[in-house]
């Protein structure tokens, strides 16, 4: 057996409240390595075309990665997956903190949850054993009182994951928080959670993991350590976390302003690093084995009353702060706090909840229709539209389906500006005049997200106005990227730090056994990035092309003021855009994976689909 | 009078030539956006620059013999 793995999957039936366990395949180690590849292998085998993400058919799967825990630094992903609620498509999300060892540790590499509970329930995983506990005592409960209660009954050395009142309101985009304040945010792996009646999962781990090489191991691990405290990136960039990009991010134009309408917020040094230091920050936190703690933990401030809360980081400081036109720093990590006590993803709740602001501005949505006047730069406003979105009340229950449904009841034109890809709401970059960046979200898997590639920079270093390599770009981050996501590790000491992604080849032999190059990996990640674009060609009927297209807003309006004031690229040039990628990716002209790709990449199994 | 220039992040992905460190010969004081575009980089680029470890702004000029550390933007999780 290749060591370096829980060794297991666990299979949790909730319908009937039984539990299997079978060996992880030996061969998924060497394809999909773990984490994002074990869920999209799983995930192709598991959920089949028609399911209703919301049904018992759909399952919620997580898994943690060969590296997770294993000496190097910042090993504290958990991946997790399901047919997302807020896209119809592939879903996936992960989060840091320590329940990723912790269930390798009790011997689990995929965690499988079927069917529907018929109460809710604590599912209780304790070395691999699975017991259930009654939660319908705090089902309606926030995520910080459940994720104390349940710490309080079964110990402090429990790992516990949590859905708060969006999930069980049924909130498209409901996120699985842990440890205070990490979240799996993005695609509604909360919704689907909470739609099997499972308000808390509760892990703790004994088992050693058996390494091919533990010396050697220790050895890369202390080298690792040892490179990311000594680079000036580090000591510069720590003390802040993600905020330290704020005046970057404004000064080109990126930072999404007043839903998107331009990319620069006046005041943005209200909300930069320091001022976050210095008026919220009380304590750094980190993740298992992390040498850069990001995790910044403090308290907003709204009109005196005080929040505790973790953050907030750069996403929710652009979708809570500068896309709801708010300028303070303490007012936009309360927001973080209730977004996160929610159980909410701050960045599609900025992110609806800035529509419904434009919607009352320019005259589509009345302070009658939504329960109250929704200007920016009213946090008061935001915060209780947040709690009505969590309970489905009034329009909060509209923009509690996701923006691209809010926006389709709505009508007027209002869909112009849903800030969405796939029905996924748009994240931190505001990207009409990067090209690299435009098309790292139009081709994102998930739909609007960053994480697959953050490509801004390369428009900036290359020129926003040039095409030339910027495909080529995309794609090798789409690659590089993820890779961290199957690892069941994070990227910032690379992104962030400095190092080098190739030296992380370096664990995979003392770890594994399994002799890798460089090249390799990247293969698994290409392996996995079509397997999860067939996944959504079964799923969604009529996916391809049009599905990848960007916001209407991004290539109809130019912003007003700033560094790009006035420039935007056409539709067709977005087109363009979209040719030069599929043809790199070996997809035909509506975007689908050619047979020859997937034979290419030992994705068989998936050519009979192409006959669908 | 000469400068080092340390680069971090993706800015190496992009500029290789400037991968190891770089001694740069300037024919006098320059400001950090002059030594910047002398190399052929956009001096709005890096999101910070470090002069002895300490933050500077793009109109400081460093005294001969300092190391600048050009930080690449970094992305959210």
């Amino acid at each position: 057996m290749i060591p370096g793995y829980g060794g297991n999957i666990l299979r949790v039936n909730l319908t009937a409240k039984s539990s299997a366990t079978t060996p992880i395949p030996e061969s998924w180690k060497r394809e999909y390595l773990g984490g994002r590849g074990f869920i999209a292998r799983a995930f192709w085998d598991e959920i089949k075309p028609g399911t209703d993400p919301l049904g018992p058919d759909n399952k919620l799967l997580m898994a943690p990665g060969p590296y997770t825990g294993q000496f190097l630094s910042s090993s504290g992903k958990l991946h997790m997956g399901a047919l997302s609620p807020a896209t119809g498509g592939y879903g996936d999300s992960n989060m840091g903190g320590h329940v990723s060892f912790e269930l390798k540790q009790a011997g689990v590499d995929l965690l499988i949850l079927e069917g529907i509970a018929d109460t809710p329930v604590t599912v209780v995983i304790d070395d691999g054993k699975v017991t259930y506990r009654d939660a319908s005592p705090y089902w309606e409960g926030t995520t910080f009182d459940t994720e104390r209660r349940l710490k309080e009954e079964l110990g402090e050395e429990w790992q516990i994951m949590v859905i708060g009142p969006a999930a069980v309101n049924g909130v498209v985009f409901a996120c699985i928080q842990h440890d205070f304040g990490r979240q799996a945010g993005r695609t509604g792996v909360g919704t689907v959670m909470a739609s099997k009646k499972v308000k808390a999962i509760a892990v703790r781990g004994t088992k050693d993991v058996r390494l091919f090489d533990a010396k050697r191991t220790l050895a890369e691990g202390e080298k690792m350590m040892d490179q990311v405290m000594k680079q000036p990136g580090f000591t510069a960039w720590q003390p802040y976390g993600t905020p330290e990009v704020v005046p970057w991010a404004s000064s080109q134009g990126v930072m999404p302003t007043r839903n998107f309408q331009t990319g620069v917020i006046e005041g943005f040094h209200n909300l930069d690093g320091p001022t976050m230091k210095a008026k919220v920050t009380e304590i750094d936190k980190g993740c298992t084995s992390c040498a850069i703690p990001c995790g910044k933990w403090g308290k907003g401030v709204l009109n005196g009353k005080e929040k505790p809360q973790e953050g907030p980081e750069y996403e929710s400081i652009a979708l809570l702060g500068s896309n709801l036109g708010i300028t303070d720093i303490q007012q936009v990590a309360y927001l973080n706090g209730t977004c996160d006590e929610l159980g909410l993803d701050s960045i599609s709740a900025g992110n609806v909840v800035a529509w419904s602001m434009e919607c009352f501005e320019k005259g589509f949505l009345s302070a009658a229709d939504l329960g109250r006047e929704m200007r920016f730069g009213d946090a008061e406003a935001a915060a209780a539209m947040f709690h009505d979105i969590a309970y489905g009340h009034g329009f909060g229950k509209i923009l509690g389906q996701g923006v691209r449904a809010a926006a389709t009841r709505v009508g007027l034109g209002t869909e112009r500006f849903a800030m969405h890809v796939k029905g996924l709401e748009i994240s931190g970059y505001e990207a009409r005049y990067a090209p690299a960046m435009m098309l790292s979200y139009m081709t994102c898997d998930i739909g609007g997200n960053h994480s697959r590639s953050w490509a801004v920079t390369f428009d900036v270093a290359t020129g926003r106005e040039n095409f030339e390599g910027k495909a080529e770009r995309v794609i090798w981050l789409q690659h590089v990227r993820p890779l961290f996501d199957a690892l069941g590790c994070c990227r910032f000491p690379w992104v962030e730090a400095g190092l080098d992604p190739e030296s992380y080849v370096a664990f995979i032999e003392p770890i594994t056994g399994m002799q890798f190059t460089w090249d390799d990996m990247l293969k698994v990640s290409e392996r996995v990035w079509n397997l999860t674009r067939m996944i959504s060609y079964r799923h969604i009927p009529g996916f391809g092309r049009s599905f990848d297209s960007p916001p209407p807003r991004w290539v109809e309006e130019g912003h007003e003021t700033g560094p790009t004031a006035g420039k935007h690229f056409t539709p067709e040039q977005a087109q363009d855009l979209l040719d030069r990628y599929y043809k790199l990716r070996g997809w035909d002209v509506n975007g689908i994976p050619k047979a020859e790709k997937l034979q290419e990449l030992g994705l068989e199994f998936c050519v009979a689909a192409l006959c669908k | 009078m000469q400068v080092t220039l340390r680069l971090e992040g993706h800015l190496r992905e992009f500029f290789p030539a400037l991968n190891a460190p770089q001694t740069v010969v300037l024919d006098g004081p320059k400001t950090v956006a002059e030594i910047l575009e002398a190399v052929g980089m956009p001096p709005t680029l890096p999101s910070s620059v470090l002069c002895g470890r300490v933050r500077v702004p793009l109109d400081h000029v460093p005294a001969s013999g300092d190391e600048l550390v050009l930080l690449s933007p970094l992305a959210g999780g």
